[in-house]
């Protein structure tokens, strides 16, 4: 429990993911689908900013301005920079991926007048 | 100049991609041949660097120079080319050079006016799936499947109709498969340090048994899967390939899931080491029940359908089991099997959906009534049909045969029979698909060289289809004479050294 | 003996290849055309000639094309056996072919240039499987001749030719995919060997277990020997014109089985393993016989001329793996010497079915009833033809029946002797009914006898060759005895 706790951000994490892939895999409504998969993502940014983030840490950036122990930095001091990186990377394909999915959901509106999985399957047998 | 060329392989169509997409806005002719230089370029350095790899071993690149100084390796990127991905660098590009030719009137034909940018999208799916082949990098991988990803949502999109829908599924399937990917690469991260391949797979081994490190392992070859459409996670893709345009399946079906069968064997066997399975038997014969059931359950669907699009999906879905099941025997000849496959099974599904593409050109549908007379109609294009539909069987001496061979060497020697039956099961079934198809096309109508029967005017697809086509199928061929020597120069030597004979 | 390297059996295999491209080319002069199949039967011929003093002095033509395996490749080798076997597919060619050109063009056949081109394939794949050095050689021409034969089972292509293709391949296919293929593997990888070697590839110690599921395997895998229960195939093809049935349904094709499993039993499993493992011997004789017994029943129940002689042809096939299955040097002789005997009197029987119904249009025994003497030239070498199977005098048969059973009275398996006699009688029981009736029983439709006349010269010459051929083999069998006796020293001399 302590160690539950201790870790609470990789707690919101799971917790995130989980409703994330439940409203992807689950919801009948398209846009739900999309907004499942957004919370998803934002899980995972916040596991890879947790396991770069340090206690009490500085940000990353080796000028004396920001940092004090320039030229020769305390690395147990200083955040990992490389996860913030990749999640930078991460949000722009997020975004991406979640314009592409609503295009997608709005062509379908067009076409069924519905968001509705099943009601969209049952207008595509007819 | 050579040291170059690992780079030149992605900058090729990744240029043709921006260019074509440029060129879009006020001269949408240009952007095919844009495409085409791209992919021309990128396939001679492929090919030129096959035989620098026999040669010479593994080639490494870092981008910008980044890490080849002390000091930089944490932040470099790293491309690499070595024994396992340099034939299907090959294989993705020179395949995608043929059906950029190929698919230049069926693009006319189904497309037309709204072709604008299918080129340069057809070049971006290129380019991610060259990058996630090339890649030297786990995250990096992330970034390509997704380019990949997103360029082929849009290119099935462009079917309209059922096709969104199809698209949608794809999508969210993906993303959720990229998404675990992601996760699993962050638990990797967080015990090793390191996103670099080579750096990675050298701290593993220090760590020991870590249950974060399986976690991750587990996360990765989910996410893997979810992209491959092994099953369960299949259900996206037999309504994709059939609802897309033909010109986008013709690209999509042979190199995207082959693609990510690859990103899977090179987490198996040099990211993680091959002990991973072999020491986890339980996970093991679960991974060879499900290809079995993969194998089995696509070939009972495709005997039930309708449609040759949706068919030549279903074999898709088959040979994903093959190559999963082939890699989780780890043992020699599965390995083998699995990597010959990959290349194997790129160039067998591209002819069938080319030889498809063909028939869907002239006749304008796919189904399998509507084959009436197609033998007789469109003689070249149901040759080449037929010898692919042979390579797929196994037929000797086609390269469908010599990974098939191996595959099941490996089965037997590790005692798997359900996966031996699995795979002759479904060369049966394919069999019995290919004379029902010669049965329909060829027999079913009167003979138009008996006098009084209604003659049938010979309708061939245009050259710039047939030739892609039928040089495919030639190559089937050709690919499975030089299978020996692929195997003893190359693949042989992308085998983990720890491997029983 | 050192082996002589080669490049001579890839041209033999080759010349029919290259006139199938010629007869693609030239279909549209039938006379070119044809004379194209003669030139290149005529060459191959002469090849395989030119091999023989050297085969029959013990020595083997030896060529690798390419490695496709490790440890194995296609590769080639010509020895008694194999040359024997090519000699009797290639000069039944010819024969063959002008009885096609009889028995097509009058009838104004649709498709003869495929049909030519087809079995130029198939006569080059059935030599390919003659001269495979090991068994993925061999099973890739095997596989090339099921191919390539279907066009030619479904040449009529209604619906019964469509029905009975389907099942050609079904059986074929399927057994050899699920059954041989899988086989093969498991030796490979037992192994790591697929030559066809004197005294067999596997160590000794290997689990009697294992041996006996590959033998099953096998022998059931290659269905074209049409061991039962997977012979259904055979009567099934019979849809096939006659010229097909005549070449590929009594030589070609199911000899092309029997071959593959005396290979599979003698460079595979080695004669010494037979004789020193007594179950693997007792699986393939036992077999073997029931086969034999039960297709001899089957045919004398058969009405369709071509259908009797199916079965039958499915019991002669069984002698052969019997002979080799009593492991003995004179069995193995015996069994190697009834491929050229049996082919030669069965091709006649077909060529006669084929006539006869050209004749006078009947496909049944008893549509023939008392016609005889309309075609008494026809009916004559059915008779001889008859004969040569029954394994009666003077004709070849009755040698190579005379070294089997004297082959199984040498063996452990000396029941096999009383086989072979009841099924003799049979044989006689089934076929010698047929002339007497055609001669003798009065004519059952007179509509019929009015139409019937002795067919073209075309369909007669063909008939003439072969059935004097049935004759000419028992008064020259000591040559062909030589090659079997050759093949049968090298695999049993220790």
């Amino acid at each position: 429990m302590e160690n539950l706790i201790a870790n609470f951000n990789y707690v919101i994490v799971v917790i995130l993911m989980m409703i994330g892939l439940w409203s992807m895999l689950a919801q009948k409504n398209l846009i739900k689908k999309c907004i499942g998969m957004a919370i998803f993502q934002t899980g995972i940014i916040l596991f890879f900013i947790s396991i770069g983030a340090k206690d009490n840490a500085l940000i990353p950036i080796l000028t004396e301005a920001a940092n004090h122990t320039y030229p020769d930095p305390d690395i147990a001091k200083i955040a990992n920079p490389l996860t913030q990186i990749l999640m930078l990377t991460a949000i722009v394909v997020g975004v991406a991926t979640l314009g592409v999915g609503l295009a997608l959901a709005q062509k379908i509106y067009q076409q069924h007048s519905s968001f509705d999985e099943d009601e969209i399957l049952e207008n595509q047998r007819k | 100049m050579t040291e170059h060329l690992p780079i030149i392989i992605i900058l090729g169509p990744l240029l043709g991609a921006v260019l074509a997409a440029f060129t879009a806005w006020f001269r949408p002719k240009l952007s095919h041949p844009l495409v085409f230089v791209g992919l021309a370029i990128s396939f001679a350095a492929a090919l030129k660097l096959v035989f620098i790899v026999a040669d010479a071993g593994a080639q490494k690149y870092w981008l910008g120079g980044w890490g080849t100084k002390q000091g930089h390796g944490v932040v470099g990127i790293q491309i690499t080319v070595d024994h396992l991905n340099t034939l299907l660098l090959a294989a993705v590009s020179g395949i995608a050079l043929l059906t950029t030719l190929y698919t230049k009137r069926l693009v006319d034909a189904e497309l037309a006016r709204r072709q604008r940018y299918f080129y340069a999208l057809f070049s971006l799916l290129v380019t991610g799936l060259l990058g996630i082949t090339i890649t030297g990098d786990i995250f990096n991988l992330y970034v390509f499947m997704e380019i990949a990803a997103l360029s082929s949502y849009a290119l099935i999109a462009y079917g309209r109709g059922r096709a969104y829908m199809a698209a949608f599924n794809y999508l969210i399937m993906g993303t959720m498969g990229a998404c675990l990917y992601l996760l699993g690469v962050g638990f990797v991260f967080a015990k090793t340090g390191t996103l670099n391949i080579d750096d990675v797979s050298a701290i593993i081994p220090e760590l020991g048994q870590s249950q974060a490190l399986f976690v991750g392992f587990v996360l990765i070859l989910l996410g893997a899967w979810a992209k491959m459409a092994f099953f369960p996670f299949h259900g996206w893709l037999p309504n994709s390939y059939a609802y897309a345009p033909t010109a986008s399946t013709a690209l999509l079906a042979p190199l995207a899931t082959k693609v990510s069968v690859y990103a899977m064997l090179r987490i198996m066997v040099t990211v993680y080491s091959i002990d991973y399975i072999i020491h986890s038997p339980a996970t093991q014969s679960l991974v060879l029940y499900l290809s079995s059931i993969a194998i089995v359950a696509a070939s009972f669907f495709s005997l039930t359908q309708t449609n040759l699009k949706k068919l030549a999906a279903y074999f898709v879905l088959s040979e994903i089991g093959y190559m999963v099941g082939g890699a989780w025997l780890a043992n020699k000849p599965g390995l083998t099997g699995a990597m010959v496959h990959v290349v194997a099974d790129a160039a067998m599904t591209s002819a069938l959906f080319m030889a498809i593409g063909c028939i869907v050109y002239r006749l304008g549908q796919a189904q399998l009534d509507d084959l009436k007379g197609v033998f007789f109609k469109m003689p070249v294009t149901m040759a080449a049909f037929v010898v692919t539909m042979a390579a797929l069987i196994g037929v000797p001496p086609t390269c469908g045969f010599f990974s098939k061979w191996y595959l099941i060497q490996g089965a037997a020697q590790a005692g798997v029979w359900h996966f031996v039956a699995a795979l002759l099961l479904s060369s049966l079934v394919k069999a019995i698909i290919l004379f029902r198809i010669i049965e329909i096309g060829y027999n079913r109508v009167p003979h138009p060289a008996i006098e009084g029967n209604p003659a049938i005017p010979r309708n061939e697809a245009p050259l710039s289809m047939l030739i892609p086509t039928v040089a495919m199928a030639l190559g089937l061929i050709a690919l499975g004479l030089v299978t020996s020597t692929l195997v003893n120069t190359i693949i042989s030597k992308a085998l983990p050294a720890a491997l029983t004979p | 003996m050192e082996p002589i390297q080669s490049i001579m059996p890839v041209w033999i295999i080759l010349t029919s290849s290259v006139a199938a491209v010629l007869i693609a080319l030239l279909g549209r002069w039938p006379n070119l055309r044809e004379s194209c199949i003669f030139v290149a039967a005529v060459i191959k011929l002469g090849l395989l000639l030119s091999l023989a003093p050297a085969v029959l002095d013990g020595k083997l033509y030896e060529f690798e094309v390419m490695e496709l395996l490790p440890n194995v490749g296609l590769a080639f080798k010509v020895d008694a056996l194999g040359l024997l076997f090519a000699l009797v597919s290639v000069s039944l060619w010819i024969p063959t072919t002008i009885f096609s050109m009889g028995f097509l063009r009058p009838l104004k056949r649709h498709a003869q240039t495929r049909f030519f081109f087809f079995f130029a394939i198939a006569i080059s794949s059935a030599v390919g499987v003659a001269f495979s050095a090991n068994l993925l050689t061999l099973f890739i021409f095997y596989e090339v001749l099921s191919l390539s034969t279907y066009p030619l089972v479904t040449h009529h292509q209604d619906d019964d030719a469509i029905k009975g293709g389907r099942k050609y391949l079904t059986y074929l296919l399927g057994t050899s995919i699920a059954l041989a293929l899988p086989a093969m593997i498991i030796v490979y990888q037992q192994t790591g060997n697929l030559d066809f070697t004197n005294g067999g590839v596997f160590a000794s110690g290997t689990s009697t277990m294992l041996l006996v599921v590959l033998l099953v395997m096998f022998l059931f895998g290659f269905a074209k020997a049409g061991l039962m229960p997977f012979h259904a195939w055979l009567p099934g093809a019979m849809v096939a014109p006659a010229p097909v049935s005549a070449l590929l349904h009594a030589v070609a094709v199911v000899k092309v089985g029997v071959f593959s499993i005396i290979r599979v039993l003698t460079g595979i499993f080695g004669v010494d393993l037979l004789a020193n493992t007594p179950s693997l011997s007792t699986i393939v004789c036992v077999l073997a016989a029931v086969t034999l017994i039960v297709a001899s029943l089957i045919a004398l129940t058969q009405d369709n001329i071509k259908s009797r002689l199916a079965y039958s042809t499915i019991g002669q096939l069984s002698y052969i793996i019997l002979g080799v299955g009593l492991a003995t040097k004179i069995g193995i002789a015996g069994a190697a010497l009834h491929i050229p005997m049996h082919a030669f009197g069965k091709i006649t029987l077909f060529l006669c079915a084929g006539a006869i119904y050209q004749a006078c249009g009947a496909k049944c025994i008893s549509e023939i009833h008392g016609l005889g003497h309309k075609f008494p030239l026809t009916m004559t070498a059915f008779f001889i033809g008859s004969l040569c199977v029954i394994g009666l005098p003077p004709t070849g048969g009755f040698v190579s029946k005379w070294y089997l059973l004297n082959g199984s009275l040498d063996s452990d398996q000396q029941w096999a002797f009383a086989v072979f006699l009841t099924s003799s009688l049979l044989n006689a029981a089934y076929f010698l009914p047929i002339v007497y009736k055609a001669f003798f029983a009065t004519p059952t439709d007179p509509a019929r006898l009015d139409k019937a006349k002795e067919p073209p010269l075309l369909t007669i010459v063909p008939l003439f060759i072969t059935s004097a051929g049935c004759v000419l083999l028992f008064f020259f069998s000591d040559k062909l005895f030589q090659f079997a006796n050759r093949f049968a020293e090298m695999y049993t001399a220790q």
